[in-house]
């Protein structure tokens, strides 16, 4: 399952059933256009993907694999925010 | 006088009448640069750690910043700083809205108010005209009506109004300062301590400016953070479409928003109560205080049937259809914390709060600690008056009025709830730091949060070191919420920062979108300092560390840094974060080594010699 956040449910309902057996390949099928997702081919860095909680950045990144029942969750936040840390 | 600044301060003495224009500390305004850190300089000359709250001898201060009523993006803050009724700390709560830049304008910086007045009285100042008028007749109303009447028969409609309603009026501990109508200093009590000194409000008119030390520089610097903010998703779109309530998924979604009284940290009913279902179903318009380029305020309204199903009475007082919110925190308070999923509800009693002059938060969070009481059968029926489940949408806009009032058992949630789960025997179930009540964000499932929250020095807060910001949002690196490793040094960082931030008169939510050192520039151009950075941070970290020798004082400072046991035993049932607890213990060490503190917590004379505190 898909779920989409804030500004991104412009493309779509909020929840919506998109099978993959990766997180890359489910954000490929997702309603959300790919330039916004892999703007200069790589994930947007705006851009948090969950796959049941859990950001994938502490998974397996795109590679994540993904069982039927897994939700994946994806939201932009776009900031860039304090410096230094 | 370096710019920025009028070199005025007033100072009111309730007691006595007095009222004096003084000069403004100008190595002080330097040193602490303003806001947080210059009223935390004030009330460590001036203030006793060791009064009471409700004292007459505990001072309030109103202190605006150098780029407070300037043209720079979001310069509208005024910090409230003095002992807080909830906490016994020293707090430092600040609002947007348009006071703090009428003060400036009316050619003051700050005010001190000390004392007790024999009866209510306002404070009026409209420029060189400073004066307080009995506010007998306004003793007993809320913000709303006190806005009106103190425009209307003042015949300045134009003047800016900060009050207490009568949560501040009746000591209720977690009583705010509401300008503008909507606008708080919120937390901690200040409402509580400005209505134990009958002071209803402080209506200012000005007519001045603010003088910059090179206005052309100051101008140029303006327009470039302005361009930076556009070029933010958060803070060109984000906070304007959805509010701050777009964190009720996110958080939720991360399995760390706390829920029925942190008893569980997975809200089932998060949908219903996001910043997505308030857009499109109950959203007027956006709004933004002075200056400012991001306008996040929430006007919502309650349309048709909506609008009568939660009236609590049939006091005129309760007859409102639109107003201000919901902002994430009160959500989430009134929300998943009481197991609430009903928006109408959390609408109509956040607007109460804001008309009763009462911290949404904190009115929250206790309530939803009463209702855990009430859910074991440690209290009944025969106490609340009514069923305290959670869940109960009635219960949560009745208790907000019996809270403000003190009525039945309103007048025990109107201590808090530290002081209400001791009083039946159960302090275990008070969820939060130094006194003061949580915000939304599990300490369990977001372990920097855990840090910033056991150390923040006016109690539970997080916005004093939001590191959700790289823990969930990613900003400005991806952090593992759920592990320690660097959770310290961010933690330091971020209130280092954030004390700087809130001492120039700006909006923290510049942050989302632009650094320190994009706020800068502006910081020069308007002063004519030569800040940079570095001395910056150390001012960031001046102010931090003052505060922390001030809560010392106060019995509040090493061995104080703790979480509930909750938190730090009983692991997450469920969810994302499931089985999780805090590991506070495995980041304080490194957090004291930071921060040149002793093992146990204890500012070292080393470090109060190296920040200028000795």
């Amino acid at each position: 399952m898909l779920k989409l956040l804030g500004g991104l449910r412009r493309f779509g309902a909020r929840e919506q059933s998109v099978s993959g057996t990766t997180v890359a390949a489910v954000l490929n099928e997702s309603p959300v256009p790919r330039v916004l997702l892999f703007p200069d081919g790589q994930l947007n860095g705006d851009l948090e993907v969950l796959v049941n909680g859990r950001n994938i950045a502490f998974l397996g990144g795109l590679d994540t694999p993904l069982a039927e029942e897994d939700r994946v969750t994806i939201f932009l936040h776009g900031a860039r925010g304090y410096p230094g840390g | 006088m370096i710019g920025g600044w009028t070199g005025n301060v007033l100072r009111v003495n309730l007691s006595t009448g007095a009222i004096k224009k003084e000069a403004l500390r100008e190595d002080w305004a330097r040193e602490y640069v303003g806001g947080r850190g210059l009223g935390a300089r004030y009330l460590w000359e001036e203030g006793d750690p060791n009064v009471d709250p409700f004292s007459p001898k505990n001072k309030l201060l109103f202190v605006t910043g150098p780029l407070t009523g300037t043209n720079a993006s979001c310069g509208a803050r005024y910090m409230v700083v003095t002992k807080g009724a909830l906490t016994g700390a020293i707090t430092t709560s600040n609002s947007g809205g348009h006071w703090g830049p009428e003060l400036k304008f009316a050619g003051y910086d700050m005010i001190i108010v000390e004392g007790r007045a024999t009866h209510p009285v306002y404070l009026w100042i409209h420029n060189d005209q400073v004066e307080l008028r009995s506010a007998e007749h306004l003793w007993g109303k809320g913000v709303w009506d006190t806005e009106e009447l103190i425009r209307k028969e003042s015949g300045v409609p134009d003047c800016i109004v900060a009050s207490i309603g009568p949560a501040g009026e009746n000591l209720v501990r977690f009583a705010g300062i509401i300008n503008d109508l909507h606008r708080a200093a919120g937390r901690s009590g200040v409402g509580a301590v400005m209505g134990s000194k009958l002071l209803k409000a402080i209506a200012v008119r000005g007519t001045g400016s603010v003088r910059l030390a090179d206005a052309r520089g100051f101008m140029s610097a303006s327009w470039a953070m302005k361009a930076k903010l556009k070029e933010s998703a958060v803070t060109a779109e984000g906070l304007a479409t959805y509010g701050t309530a777009v964190l009720m998924n996110v958080i939720n979604e991360h399995g760390a928003i706390p829920t029925r009284n942190h008893l569980e940290s997975v809200f089932e009913k998060a949908e219903d109560i996001s910043g997505e279902t308030l857009a499109e179903t109950r959203l007027v318009a956006n709004k933004a205080c002075f200056a400012c380029t991001i306008a996040c305020g929430r006007v919502s309204k309650l349309p048709g049937e909506a609008a009568g199903k939660f009236l609590v009475n049939t006091h005129p007082r309760n007859w409102k259809i639109a107003g201000e919110g919901l902002e994430y925190e009160n959500a989430w308070a009134m929300g998943a914390d009481c197991g609430i999923g009903e928006l109408d509800a959390l609408i109509k009693a956040n607007w109460l709060c804001n008309d009763f002059g009462m911290d949404p938060i904190s009115f929250g969070a206790t309530l939803a600690a009463a209702m855990e009481l009430y859910e074991k059968e440690i209290i009944s029926n025969s106490l609340t008056g009514m069923p305290l489940r959670f869940g109960n949408a009635e219960a949560l806009v009745a208790m907000a009025e019996k809270t403000a009032y003190r009525e039945g058992f309103g007048d025990l949630l109107a201590e808090g709830s530290k002081r209400l789960t001791a009083r039946f025997g159960h302090p275990e179930f008070f969820m939060g730091v130094r006194g003061q009540e949580f915000p939304a964000y599990d300490a369990r499932a977001i372990q920097g949060m855990g840090l910033g929250y056991a150390t923040s020095n006016r109690g539970a807060c997080h916005l004093k070191s939001y590191t959700v910001s790289p823990e969930i949002l990613g900003i400005p690196k991806k952090m593992d919420p759920h592990t320690t490793e660097g959770k310290a040094e961010i933690t330091k960082i971020f209130q280092d920062i954030t004390s700087a931030v809130d001492s120039t008169g700006l909006c923290l939510f510049l942050t989302f979108g632009v650094g320190l050192e994009e706020m800068l520039p502006q910081l020069v151009a308007a002063t004519g300092v030569p800040y940079t950075m570095e001395t910056l941070m150390q001012a960031g970290e001046r102010i931090w560390t003052l505060e922390r020798l001030w809560n010392e004082r106060a019995g509040l400072g090493k061995g104080s840094d703790t979480l509930p046991k909750r938190l730090l035993e009983d692991p997450i049932p469920a969810g994302p974060a499931k089985g999780l607890v805090s590991k506070l213990g495995d980041m304080l060490p490194e957090y004291y080594r930071l921060r040149g503190w002793t093992e146990d917590g204890e500012v070292t004379a080393e470090k109060r010699k190296e920040l200028g505190l000795s």
